[in-house]
């Protein structure tokens, strides 16, 4: 299974997909700022001075985290971002399910209008799998530092 | 999994130093601090006096008093409005709505204000009208209030005790069963 799993095209094709979700999600959030900081708002968890630093930053995480990604930089340190990122979407997915929050989930911006729900918090478990997956066995295929790096 | 620790952090602070700046040159940047949406209270003399005042907007488009904004209103005041026949709209999920909902009122999610927004055609922007959704942990009144506002209704109240309040007070209302 550790086999499959570290196969370095998997990885690459991970890669791929985590990347491209991160940049996805990250414009759609930069694009709409006060939409997400309001969707931010909206989990109630951040005291409100910082709902905006959060809104601001974030995207542009996501974003050049997302890049790298597919660039093959630095992949560990850029999915083990992703990964802390995940997780506390998860959390903050499941407090806000506990405590019956009736809410947009702000998750690719908030013209989605995706509700929190089970689905988002499946596909936040399966993206953290993978960028898991990615902190641990690396990935350098078609990587454009990978000249530098022995595979 | 031997993490460099150096590279992680840079990442991290080389991405939020380009955010800051980008926001801060960006005209549609948001301001640092995140401000609270102050609900603006409407006076009981604004709610009670208002079949006078479509009247007279039939007559002169002018008068009557003119919103900066959608108004907050208490459950008295949404009580009077309602007596009055404005016309509610429930800010919630159709399905909730399907579930129960104050008497007469009509359905505009939110969340689906796209899908839904053809509705707003049928309802002339001068009448006057009040969001509600499920109550005080809930701001889908205030967002859809703020939206028909900007959409051009001149008239938007915002209960927001909403259908908890509602129920509460044994209020009309319709359920599934009716």
């Amino acid at each position: 299974m550790i086999n499959v799993l570290s196969n370095k095209y998997l990885l690459f094709l991970f890669r791929i997909i985590v990347g491209f979700v991160f940049i996805y999600a990250g414009i759609l959030k930069i694009s709409d700022s006060a939409g997400f900081s309001d969707a931010i708002n909206n989990y109630e968890l951040l005291p409100l001075s910082f709902v905006n630093f959060f809104a601001i930053i974030l995207p542009w995480i996501e974003v050049v985290a997302g890049l790298f990604l597919i660039f093959g930089i630095s992949v560990k340190e850029n999915s083990f971002i992703i990964s802390l990122m995940l997780a506390v979407f998860i959390l903050a997915i499941v407090i806000s399910l506990s405590r019956g929050l009736n809410i947009e989930c702000g998750c690719f911006g908030t013209s989605s209008g995706t509700k929190v729900g089970i689905i988002k918090l499946v596909e936040n478990i399966i993206l953290l799998s993978l960028a898991l997956l990615l902190t641990k066995f690396n990935s350098v295929f078609l990587s454009i530092t990978s000249h530098k790096n022995s595979r | 999994m031997k993490i460099n620790f150096t590279s992680f952090l840079s990442i991290i602070i080389i991405s939020s130093l380009l955010g800051l700046l980008i926001n801060y040159i960006n005209p549609k940047g948001i301001p640092f601090i995140k401000e609270e949406r102050q609900l603006n209270w409407a006076e009981d003399s604004t709610t009670s006096y208002i079949t006078n005042k479509i009247i007279e907007e039939d007559n002169d488009q002018n008068s009557g008093e003119v919103f900066d904004e959608a108004k907050a209103i208490t459950l008295k005041q949404a009580y009077s409005l309602y007596s009055q026949n404005v016309l509610f709209i429930d800010a919630r999920d159709y399905v909730e709505y399907e579930i129960g909902h104050i008497k007469n009122a009509v359905s505009l999610p939110y969340l689906d204000f796209d899908e839904y927004k053809n509705i707003l055609d049928t309802i002339p922007k001068t009448i006057p009208i009040v969001a509600y959704c499920d109550g005080k942990d809930c701001d889908l009144s205030i967002l859809l209030g703020d939206k028909l506002f900007e959409s051009g209704f001149k008239e938007v109240y915002i209960f927001f005790g909403g259908w908890i309040d509602w129920q509460m007070a044994n209020y009309p209302v319709e359920d599934i069963d009716d």
